[in-house]
């Protein structure tokens, strides 16, 4: 042990410590600065110092509070239907003997997720001849009533929902959390409640429910976050007749940045949001603190 | 309680084929004709359904350099893929067993990293890598990995390292081990499975990456497949077999992935 340097583990650690320079540090702080410019992306010609006008004028800007509103609205029906859909496929497998088959079933269009399924999605849910549409269509006709046909992403009602179904089917990755939790928690405490009577539904929300809280709480905090700075759907599937709601805000960032060419103003967006989801992730990491426990049997 | 067990199961199966349900439909709109996949009911949608045509798959691929862009994309995630597993697991190594000044600030940073949402943070990247002159060519979409970009993987590496018992270590330094060869010949070989969930998880990230490619390369000639489905979808978006044809052989290398990944982690969920 005589040779190990203190210096050793700095080299090598240097591919992260230069990749935490370049790749975090530098950027937010060349972001700083550069918001307070009205850099256009292109040339330095015309480059001069606003200051905050670039921060002030995010207030004002329309767009900019529609794009948040957008992406709020998003997640809020996104994290809760892919955390109860998430919690439910973990606890339809949890006890099979086959779960390890189950689990990497339901977990493998997760990994599949990308421009293409996007785009079999573009048109699984065409409004006139997707499969979607036909088959709520033969359902209707079957159950006798009138069918009812959404436009999908062609109107600014169910375009938000349409992502939201979509993501239903890479749930596999929250799911895995979930499973992991459950298996981790096992079952001494049920069996205990189950001797004293206790209802499969009291269960799960006195046992259950608490015994996973910390995974509830990951999952609902990457959730929120992923739904927030989400882009690659809205900027795939976005069109005319969405009326923008498909506008997020990671979205109106590109448009502003490489579209509009005022760069800098994309940047001074970039950083509210950031600083946004920063501080509701710390409150969340400290409002969750009173409801999750991480020791089940202290509870107890 | 047989038959619960069989009611579970059934429903496990449906859920099962409901996901599968997307997959296989892009796989037989892409054997089909365009009148097929618009036609309404009564109007020849029955007879010959399963009639495929194969000359949509070399018909899609003419219409854009396809092979090129599968070449670029292969490019990209294997460069990518290395250098995700060797700098990540180097740092991991750093952090799970050497003594330096500043390692726990160090990685209460990483698991800050493991927050900041990434697609915010590539246009702060942007403005490094345009400064650096790399706009238009492939280092901004690889190089990041060689830097340990992802503070989950590093993490991983970390937990991984950590839980090997020291005496392996030990019994290295005895023989006069470096720390170079305590890394490669004894925690690389030991980390084997996490070394493959790492690079399976790297290279389907890279593979499926899309707003990076399109923000950094404009000559479609260096397109990854991502961006060269975009293009597709914008000048072929009527013809949704040729569509789905693409969008099928883009999948296939991940689909490999996850054909060789399941057993792993059927093993590991199982047990």
């Amino acid at each position: 042990m005589g040779r190990n340097k203190p210096s050793d583990g700095i080299r090598f650690a240097l591919p992260w410590i230069i990749g935490f320079i370049v790749l975090f540090a530098l950027p937010l702080a060349g972001t700083a600065l550069t918001a307070c410019t009205n850099w256009d992306g292109l040339s330095r010609d015309s480059l001069h110092w606003i200051g905050l006008d670039g921060f002030r004028s995010l207030v004002d800007d329309r767009m900019f509070r529609l794009s948040l509103w957008n992406s709020l609205a998003y997640a809020s029906i996104n994290v809760p239907s892919q955390l109860i859909a998430a919690l439910a496929l973990a606890m339809l497998i949890r006890n099979s003997r086959r779960r390890g088959l189950w689990a990497t079933l339901y977990y493998a269009p997760h990994l599949l997720a990308g421009v293409a399924t996007i785009l079999i999605w573009f048109w699984l849910l065409n409004p006139q001849v997707g499969p979607v549409n036909r088959a709520i269509r033969a359902i209707c006709e079957f159950a006798g009533v009138v069918p009812i046909r959404p436009a999908w992403l062609y109107s600014p009602t169910w375009a938000r929902p349409s992502l939201v179904m979509m993501n239903l089917w890479y749930v596999g990755g929250p799911m895995l959390i979930f499973l992991a939790a459950l298996l981790r928690a096992g079952s001494d405490v049920h069996e205990a409640a189950m001797l004293d009577g206790a209802t499969r539904r009291q269960r799960f929300v006195h046992i259950t429910l608490p015994q996973i809280s910390p995974a509830i709480l990951f999952n609902a905090l990457t959730l929120f976050v992923a739904s927030m700075q989400s882009f690659e759907q809205a900027y795939l599937l976005s069109n005319w007749q969405q009326d923008n709601t498909l506008l997020f805000t990671s979205v109106y960032m590109y448009q502003t940045a490489f579209e509009r060419h005022r760069f800098a103003y994309a940047l001074a967006q970039g950083l509210a949001v950031l600083c946004m989801l920063g501080l509701a992730s710390i409150a969340a990491v400290v409002l969750g603190k009173r409801f999750v426990s991480y020791e089940i049997e202290e509870a107890h | 309680m047989r038959r619960a067990s069989r009611k579970w199961l059934a429903l496990r199966f449906a859920v099962a084929i409901v996901l599968a349900l997307p997959m296989l439909w892009a796989l037989w709109a892409s054997l089909q004709s365009v009148d097929r996949i618009f036609a309404t009911a009564g109007n020849g949608l029955s007879g010959d359904a399963m009639e495929f045509r194969w000359s949509n798959y070399s018909t899609a691929m003419e219409r854009l350099p396809f092979f090129r862009f599968l070449a670029n994309s292969l490019v990209i995630t294997l460069a990518s893929t290395i250098g995700a597993v060797l700098s990540c697991s180097l740092t991991g190594f750093a952090f799970a067993r050497l003594h330096w000044r500043g390692r726990r600030i160090a990685f209460a940073l990483v698991l800050l990293t493991m927050a900041v949402p990434l697609n915010l943070i590539l246009l702060p990247q942007f403005l490094i890598f345009e400064q650096l002159g790399w706009v238009n060519t492939y280092k901004p979409l690889i190089v990041p990995h060689w830097l340990a970009a992802s503070g989950f993987f590093v993490f991983l590496f970390r937990q991984t390292f950590k839980g090997i018992p020291q005496a392996y270590e030990d019994a290295a330094r005895l023989e006069g081990a470096t720390h170079w060869q305590v890394y490669w010949h004894v925690m690389l070989p030991m980390a084997r499975p996490v070394v493959a969930v790492v690079a399976a998880l790297s290279a389907v990230g890279s593979w499926n990456a899309f707003f990076a490619p399109m923000i950094y390369l404009s000559d479609f000639e260096t397109y990854p497949v991502s961006v060269g489905l975009r293009m597709f979808h914008a000048m072929e978006g009527t013809w949704p077999n040729l569509m789905m044809a693409a969008a099928v052989v883009s999948m296939l290398p991940p689909l490999v992935i996850v054909l060789i990944g399941q057993r792993w982690l059927m093993h590991r969920i199982d047990s």
